[in-house]
Formats: structure tokens, sequence, C-alpha cells
């Protein structure tokens, strides 16, 4: 499957700007199932610094610095993405552990496990209490597998909490969110990595897209014109397997990894900094099409 | 012998049971000890409590500070110095040394492995939770090449002597360790206030460390750079040790910038200075690494500078300390160092560290959950503002909630054992008395490796029995004696102060400039309001009847308030009679500092900005602030009864400052800085002279009244004996302008002042090329040209009917505001008026 991606962030200002530093995380990474074909940034005004790097969890960022006095930033991406097929979940399931000696494993010490252990704790944009336990706890059940709790707790989760956007930003706390029931994808994540961090496991943040338009006789998808996010969790001697809760699914062939991190602090598509008086408008617009089989 | 090492007045042994007493060994008084008490028994008593008072006044005059919070207001704490050095033999500064070296070295592998390789993580030698649940990790450091083996640059140890006599490590600074300054000036303050306590024995010169320090910096500059630019990025004024900053960067010859004077451009770091932006590789920071980047780490900094960390990144800027090295001031790294510094360096640390106990281990954790009532109790970082917790102290409640707390996150807590410091005698309410005391020590790397200030910082407990010793909790400080061994320096008892490292062609700062040029304006403007003030009280005072009474003391009245620009005040608001009660407004002019305009608003404003250049005052100018300081608290604390004590008050205080100006102007080198503040005071005394004349002089008044006028006029501009000498007749209004506007030979004519404004617009635009005139030199040629050309024939004229003398209002008119105009121009062309800096938002 061959996918194009056009993604557009478009920043406007209501009085002049003299600089700006920025960095993106908008080049989809490569994976054993997904392969980045081409990427293509179009950036207005021309940066006159402009350069690639690596992050602490290897995600591809772009770092630019605009220094001409500019009252619009438009950053294009383009990019197209080989996706091929994963694990299926089934065959996943077989392989299962109780959560439990999953817990265990991952509360020793061992080498191999030393880049799981950043994703094990508070973050940022997750923080555990009480409440995130109790209701995890319901899905945590002695000598259950970790892929089928987690499963189970994304089922509660899509029933229990609501897609709602325009309600939540990206400084809402979790446990207002926890409350209030309702969020966007960035949401949906940060609950469900907080619900099984507050089990002593691993889950990560994953930034990226999904596709825009359905398939035939398909439904279309949650969070199709903006960027999108999941998790991924992580299970001793499989590694890292991905779960969509905003969508409920077990992301097979539709979802385009753009980056990862401990929350969306570690991965927001774009951070910057300006030296502007005045305003900001901002639009971003996201255009994901499949292209071939 | 009144002071006695072992009893106090009540003959009770002052040292406590458990405690080490510094004087003490194996029953013996120390010799070197014994020379220093001896030397205080020579002086007596009396003698020292008087240089106890000599030695506040001294570090009060030098500016020495510390800003502590109230709420969330910070006050300037006077540094207290107690005149009894703590003084340690060549043989226990030795193991000290030693110690302090192994530590920084331990410390500074550990702060390369854990961005580098991680060794340390894969091997477990550290547990990951230590690193990863750290707020001081930064993630964003990841693989920098610190670009020299020594990145820790800048290290300070709390050390402490236990009850066994051995000395103790007690905290790591890694990030930006202050006292080093504050060490310096308690040395100085000792030296020339008790040179006698030197007597007999050689104490090792600290001074010479502080060049160490600059070359160690210079020796950091990317690509082996010689004559390295190096800033020390502070937070600002309100910053706890903001004194020391300043002190430091002036010390030893560096700028002293906040993050705004700051701009990162090509990758590379600049500073803005009146000439334009000018490269730094080097800075050093006294501010905390999560605020100095806010493209990298909290969005919401106004303290830094964006896009530090990718000039960091491609090699183009060092920092000292680096960002990152946070993650070292982390006490559960303590039970961990012994076999890290074992295995790496194969060297067992020679000093010890306070027993602790991290919490990420069953054991450990069990071990301080039941021993909790003898344990201190310290989280691994200090990004959430936790101090250090007694569980002993807390109360039932707390106490469950601080055990459920470490149940949760074990791993985020140390328990550590409570350590007797050792007893150093102390001067207090004029007894000796035995105090709890920590030394600061000082670590500063290069490329052969650490170097040790041969002294450091001592804080002892502010009361009897406290264990915090904290300057936020009011510590008080004592100087810290290492004896010489026979080959080292000592201290000389003169000589001392010297700049190492004056900046050498570099263009001024556009802060400095800007503050330079605003301590001229405001000095200006104190001056003459004072003037005006002191000739309308006198005129109120001496004058109590008579026709014109009224009318010269109400048009002296609205002068005052036109030059303060405090309206309503005397003029009013035009429509409604003016009932204002004059004594009560006068007082509040003089009292209210959040009266914009007032003179307490103007003197306080002057002295912020005499302050931020005080690296440019010579000592004697520095000493004159204090004292115009004290001149002002005095005058807003006058009550405000009657006019009779103001007088004296307003001529202290005008005394000082001319004081102060004089010494200005003795010392000042004639470069860039002098240019800046001679023509802020140019250009206020211009426009001050024009709003007096404009507000006075252009009425026409009854020749009893315009005589009256005069005098005060030329009296509060000081010209009264000029005019008498020039003209040798009755005051009339013709000569009168003449000497104010138009003499190019008086010092208070407006045309002297425009005449040096061409001068030093010239020279600070570094241009006396005709034709290539910045905009404020032209509007200033053209003032001058004006005042030169104009028709003084018809300039004192009114017209039929009309009150006012129209042509000289329409002269004075252009002339105020052309000097407003210069006066953005200027502002615009060098100062430095950052947009200010926001993060873009992202949608969730």
């Amino acid at each position: 499957m061959i996918y194009e991606i056009d993604h557009t962030t478009r920043y406007v200002y209501s009085g002049p700007v003299s600089h700006c530093h920025s960095k993106i995380w908008l080049q989809p990474r490569n994976l054993p199932f997904q392969h980045c074909m081409d990427v293509m940034f179009d950036i207005d005004p021309l940066p006159t610094v402009f350069y690639q790097l690596s992050d602490f969890y290897e995600n591809n960022v772009r770092y630019f610095a605009i220094q001409q006095s500019h009252r619009e930033l438009v950053v294009k991406v383009k990019s197209k993405v080989k996706i091929s097929a994963r694990e299926n979940i089934n065959s996943l399931l077989n392989k299962d552990k109780p959560w439990e000696e999953v817990r265990n494993a991952l509360s020793q010490f061992h080498k191999d496990y030393v880049e799981v252990y950043h994703f094990k704790y508070e973050s940022q944009h997750v923080v555990l209490n009480k409440d995130l336990y109790q209701y995890a706890s319901v899905s945590f059940i002695p000598g259950k597998g970790l892929l089928s709790s987690v499963l189970h707790l994304m089922g509660r989760v899509y029933q229990d909490f609501k897609f709602v956007s325009g309600h939540t930003t990206i400084a809402t706390p979790i446990d207002v969110i926890f409350k209030n029931k309702k969020g966007v994808c960035q949401d949906f994540a940060h609950l469900c990595i907080g619900f099984i961090r507050s089990q002593g496991l691993a889950a990560r943040y994953v930034s990226g897209y999904i596709e825009t338009l359905a398939p035939p006789g398909k439904a279309k998808l949650v969070g199709t014109d903006a960027s999108h996010a999941w998790i991924s969790v992580y299970l001793p001697g499989e590694g890292w397997i991905d779960f969509d809760p905003t969508n409920n699914l077990v992301p097979t062939d539709q979802h385009i990894t753009l980056a990862w991190g401990r929350d969306f602090a570690d991965v927001s598509p774009m951070k910057g900094v300006v030296f502007c008086t005045g305003k900001q408008a901002l639009q971003v617009e996201v255009d994901v099409r499949r292209v071939s089989l | 012998m009144f002071l006695s090492p072992k009893k106090n007045k009540s003959g009770h042994n002052i040292v406590e049971d458990l405690m080490y007493d510094e004087t003490i060994l194996e029953n013996e008084l120390k010799p070197e000890w014994k020379i220093i008490l001896g030397n205080l028994n020579i002086l007596g008593l009396n003698e020292i409590q008087q240089r106890t008072k000599d030695l506040q006044k001294q570090l009060l005059e030098n500016g020495v500070t510390y800003n502590v919070y109230d709420g969330h207001l910070a006050l300037q704490r006077s540094w207290n110095l107690d005149p009894i050095p703590w003084i340690l033999n060549a043989n226990e500064w030795k193991t000290i040394e030693r110690g302090l070296i192994q530590r920084a070295e331990v410390l500074n592998f550990i702060l390369k492995d854990l961005y580098g390789k991680k060794e340390l993580l894969k091997s477990g030698l550290i547990p990951h939770e230590l690193i990863y649940c750290h707020k001081g990790f930064l993630r964003q450091c990841d693989n920098i090449s610190f670009g020299n083996e020594y990145p820790l640059a800048l290290y300070g140890a709390d050390i402490a002597r236990g009850p066994d006599g051995r000395m103790w490590m007690v905290n790591d600074r890694t990030q930006a360790p202050s006292g080093m300054g504050y060490a310096l000036e308690n040395r100085s303050a000792m030296i020339q206030v008790l040179p006698e306590l030197f007597n007999s024995q050689r104490i090792r010169k600290i001074a010479d460390f502080f060049q160490t320090y600059y070359h160690s910096l210079c020796q950091l500059a990317p690509n082996q750079k010689e004559n390295p630019r190096i800033a020390m990025l502070t937070p600002g004024e309100k910053n706890e040790t903001y004194f020391e900053h300043a002190f430091l960067a002036d010390y030893i010859g560096v700028n002293l910038v906040q993050g705004s004077d700051l701009l990162v451009k090509d990758s590379c770091v600049w500073i803005k200075t009146i000439h334009g932006l000018e490269q730094i590789d080097i800075i050093v920071r006294r501010v905390d690494d999560i605020f100095c980047d806010p493209l990298e780490f909290r969005p919401d900094s106004k303290l830094g500078v964006p896009g530090l960390l990718e000039a960091v990144r491609k090699g183009n800027v060092v920092l000292a300390n680096p960002l990152g090295s946070g993650i070292l001031e982390n006490p559960g790294l303590i039970p961990f160092l012994g076999t890290i510094y074992r295995t790496y360096f194969n060297q067992d640390l020679i000093l010890p560290t306070v027993a602790t106990w991290w919490c990420g281990q069953p054991k450990e954790l069990s071990y301080v959950l039941t021993n909790l009532d003898t344990l201190l109790v310290k989280k691994i970082d200090r990004y959430t503002g936790s101090p250090t917790i007694i569980p002993s102290l807390l109360g039932k409640q707390d106490l469950a909630d601080l055990i459920a707390k470490i149940k949760h996150e074990p791993y985020l807590y140390v328990g550590q054992e409570k350590v007797n410091f050792s007893a150093v005698p102390s001067l207090v309410n004029n007894e000796l008395e035995s105090r709890f005391a920590v030394l600061r020590g000082f670590a500063i790397g290069s490329r052969s490796g650490y170097s040790i200030m041969p002294g450091g910082l001592t804080r002892s407990s502010p009361e009897k029995d406290r264990f915090i010793v904290s300057n936020q909790a009011g510590g008080i400080s004592k100087d810290t004696w290492v004896v010489a061994e026979p080959e080292q320096p000592s201290t000389a008892l003169k000589s001392f102060i010297g700049k190492q490292n004056p900046l050498l062609n570099e263009s001024l700062t556009s802060r400095m400039a800007e503050n330079l040029f605003w301590s001229g304006r405001y000095s200006e403007r104190v001056l003459a309001t004072l003037r005006l003030l002191k000739v309308a009280v006198n005129y109120t005072m001496e004058n109590s009847g008579g026709d014109y009474f009224t009318v010269v003391n109400e048009r002296l009245l609205c002068a005052l308030t036109e030059l303060t620009m405090t309206y309503p005040g005397f003029v009013g608001d035009g429509e409604k009679v003016n009932t204002i009660d004059p004594q009560a407004e006068i007082f509040d002019l003089c009292q209210n500092d959040n009266r914009i305009g007032g003179l307490a608003f103007n003197l306080r404003n002057l002295i912020q900005s005499i302050q931020s250049v005080g690296g440019f005052l010579s000592n004697d100018a520095r000493r004159m602030v204090e004292n115009l300081k004290d001149n002002c608290s005095t005058l807003r604390k006058l009550k405000p009864t009657g006019y009779l004590n103001l007088g004296g008050a307003l001529d202290k205080t005008y005394n000082s400052l001319v004081s102060l100006l004089g010494f200005i102007t003795e010392s000042m080198p004639r470069e860039q800085g002098w240019l800046m503040f001679q023509t802020g005071r140019k250009i206020e005394r211009s426009y001050l002279i024009a709003t007096l004349v404009n507000s006075t002089l252009i009425y026409k008044d009854t020749d009893q009244v315009q005589v009256q006028i005069l005098e005060a006029v030329l009296k509060s501009n000081q010209l009264i004996s000029t005019y008498r000498f020039k003209f040798r007749s009755y005051l009339n209004l013709e000569h009168a302008i003449d000497l104010l506007l138009f003499d190019e030979n008086n010092p208070r004519s407006i045309s002297y002042q425009l005449q040096k404004l061409i001068v030093y617009l010239d020279h600070l635009s570094g241009s006396q090329v005709l034709g290539s005139k910045g905009f404020e030199q032209q509007i200033i040629l053209d003032s001058f040209t004006m005042i030169r050309t104009c028709d003084r024939n018809n300039l004192l004229d009114t017209e039929d009917g009309i009150y006012i003398r129209k042509n000289l209002k329409t002269v004075l008119d252009t002339l105020l505001q052309n000097i407003g105009k210069c006066s953005l121009a200027l502002t615009e062309r060098y100062f430095s008026h950052s947009a200010s800096v926001q993060s873009l938002v992202y949608p969730n």
C-alpha cells in the first residue's frame, strides 16, 4: 500500500516576526512495515538555516531558522510512504504473556530494557493518579494476557469516553480529561498510556496519520483531517505493539507512523519560537491519499 | 582572655555532645586556632565589636547583597559576615582538595557517559530510574559533543565535618554553583577591616583562583579560538545571587547579559551591542538549564535564548556548565559513586558522603521507612522545589502522607543520615558561641584537570541548634582560611582588588548603553526637580504677602508640575478651581515613589539604573550610591508636617548626587559608556531647561512679577551669579533668555547642550564625515541651527491682547519635539528592544 501525504501548517501573525526558530517532527519513520519513499519540505519564507537531526528516540527531526521579517509562515510537507503487512493481532495474541509477568520483568534491571524503561514512568502529559490505576485495574485482572488486557481496556475507553473536538487543548491535564470523559485522539492516547503505566507497564505515544478516505465498504475513521495519535505497548520478546484507542482498533495498513516518544511533548509535529509582539493564528491541513495497492 | 574556645560565659561547655569542636585536637587548641584567638584577644572585645560593624559597612558599601523572597516580593538582604574565620590547616586541606577533585572527576565522568555512550545505565552501575525519572535528565541534549574533556567546568560542593572529625560531602552543585564571588568579597572585607587577624600565619590567597577560572573558561572556546568572547548569562536583578553575577562578570572581565541581550542567528550566538551583533563563544550560565532555551525546554521561559541548544549542537558556542548538567544534582547517585570511581578510576573516594539510602531498592526502602525518625528525606531532583524534609518534625498526617508518597514512587526519594556538623566558634551578640558550619568548595575544570579554590564560602546556622544552613533562611557567612605551606602564595594584605581582564575591543552592549543613557537622564531630572523644589519651597517660606506673591508662587508650583509631568498637580484639569494642599502635594512628590515623574519615583529609577551599570563605577562612586540611597530613605521617612526639615533633606540628597556625578566624571574612561551617559544628561538637561522656560517665562507679566520669576528661574538653574557677573544689571527677560537659550559658553544653556550633543553623537556613531548623519544627529543639528538663526529681535513679542509670547513658545515647542524625536531615534539605533518571545502553539 502506498500513501501520499500532504501536511500544511500555516501561521498568520498580527505583527511582523523578525526571527523564527522551529523544529518539526514530520518525516515518517522507517519501520519493518513502513518505508518512507520520499519526503519534501517547502517552507515559506525560505529558512536561512535548515538541517536534519535525530532526536533521543531516533525520530527524524528538521530544525530551521527564518531570519527575515515575515507575517506568515507556511510549512508544507509532502511524503510518500509504503506500508506493508505487519503481524496480525490474532497471531500476536497466541504469543501473549500474563501482564503481571511483564510487569515483574520490567521491574528488574535487564540491559535489554534500558530503552524501554523510558516509557514506564510519569511524563509531562501523563501524570499518574489513583483514579487511573483503579479504572485500569478492571481490565488488568490476574493471569490475563497483556495484549488481551489492553484490548479490553481499549474497548471500555471507546465506550466510556466520547470523541469531542474543541473541548480540550493540549494543556488540559489528564485528570480533567478522565473526569469529563471526552477529548480528541491525543487525549485518548494520553489516557490509555496513563492507564497502562499505572499498572507498571511500558506504553509510548505514537504520532502519525490515518487514511483520509475510507476504502469502499469501510467506514471513515476518526482523526482524518489532522495529525493523529495512538499508543504502543511493550511485550517482551515481541516488541512494541500498536493500539488505536480513538478508533478502538489495532492498526494494520491505514496508519502511517511519524514519530514516537513518552507523550505529545516529545513529538509535537511542530515546535517553534518567534520574536513577535502580536497574536498568532494557526491552520493545519492534512490529506492522506492511497495511491496504489 | 575573653575568648575561650571551650567555655561560654555561663561556664558551660559550648561543645555539644557528639559534635566536633573545630578548635580542639586531642584536648589541645590547634596551633592555627591558637594564633587566631590570640590575635582576637590582642584586639579586645570592644575593638572586635567595632570592627564587626565596619565589616558590615564595608560589605554594604561594596553592594554585597543577597535577594530573599517574601511571598512574591524580592527583598535585598545585606550580607552577614562573622569576623571569626573558619581556619583549616594544610594537612586537613590536602584531604579536602583531593576529595573535591575526585568528586568532580566522577561527576564529570557520569555527565559525559549519560549524554554519550550510557555504559553506566547499560551495565546497571546506575539504576535507570535515577536518571529517567530525574527532571534534570534532558533528553534533548543527548549525544551533544561537549568539545572538551571536562565539560563539568565548574563544580561546587558543600562539605561539613562530622562528629568523628572527618570531612563529609553533603551536597553537589553542578548547574551554576554560586558563592565564589561572595567568598572573594568576604576575604577582601576581612583584609581591609581586620588585617591584624592575619598576623603570625600565612593564609592562602584566593584571588589567583579567579585568574585560573578565567583561563579555564577561555580554554572551552570552540575550535580553540584565541581571545574568545565570554558572556555570563543571568536571570536578572531579581535573582537571589544577582550581586554575585554582576560582581564576578566585572571581576573576571566578561559581559553580564540577560537572555534578551543575546540572539541566535546562523546557528551562532550573538550579543547586541551599539555597533551591531558581535559573536559570543562561551556562556557562563547562571540560569537553570530548563529555562535556557524556550524552543527546547520550557516554552514559557523568558530568561533564555531561543535556538541556543542548536548553536551548542553545531559546536559554535560552549556553555559552562553544559545544558543537562542538572542531572548530577541528584542525592540518589551518592550510594553509587564509590563503585563507579573504583571501576573507572581504580581508586577509592577519600571523602565520605553522608550515609544515603536510595529508596528505589527494596532493602533500602524498608530501612528508610523503619528509620524515618532518625533520617532526613530528600527528593532526587530539586526541579519541583522540594526542600529537605525532616520526618521527625512532621505531624501524624503529614508523616502518613510522606510515607504514602515514598511508597508510590520510591525511586524519587532518598533517606539520609542526620549528621551533627562541627562546631565553629562564631561571634554572636558579642559572645562567642558555637555554630554548625558548612563549607562550599569550588573546583574548576581545565585541560589539565581540576583545580580547587584554596578556601571557599563558609555558612553557619543562624540559630544555635538549628540544623539547616542556608542563605535563604538568613545564615551568616564566614571567611574560610587555609594555612599556606612555605611554597604557596599567601594573601597579600594590600593591592588586592584588580580587574583581571578588562573588556578590550568589545563594543558596549545595548543593555549597558541603555542603562547608562538613562542613568544620565535620571540624574539630570532629579537634580532639576530638586533645585526647583528648593526654590519653590523657599519662596513659599520667605514671602508671606505682597500683591505679586500669589501669582509668582502659583507660577512656580505649576512649573513644578509641568517639569515633573505629575498632572493634574498644581496645574489642575483646567475647569475646576484648584484646591490642592501645596504642602501635601510637595511631600507626595518627594516621598511617593509610585507617583510617575515625581522626585521619589525618579530617584528610585536613577538608583536602579546606576546600580545596573555598577561595573563602570569606581569604588568611591559606589560608596556615593550607598550614601545617596541613605539620603533618599531619610527623605522618604520625613514626617510631612512642615517645610523646615524638608529643605535639609533635599540638600543632602542633592549633595550626594552631585558628589556621585563628580566621582563618575573623575573616573569614567572617555569611551562609549561615557558618551552614552553624557548623551543622556545633555538630552535631559536641554529638555528640562526648555520645559522650565516654557512654563515660566513665556507669559507677559507685570515688571514686579517678572523680576521675581526671573530670579527664581535663574536660581533654579544656578545662574544668578553668572547673570550678575555678565550683565551687571537688574534682572531683565532679554538677558535671561540670552543666558538660558543662546549663550554657547554657558554650560546651563540650551545651545551649549546641543553643541555637546552634536559632538557626542558624532563620536558614538563613529562617523564624523558630513553627509552620513543618522536621524538623531540630523535633528540635533537642525535644532542647533534653529536656535542660532532665530529672529531674536521679535522673539519676546506679544500680540495685542494676547498674554503669551508666541514666537518664544514656537521655538521652545519645536525644540522639545525635536529632543523627543532624537531620544526615540537613539533608542531605535542603539538599544536592545527585542520583540517579546512567544512559542508557536500546535493544536491537539
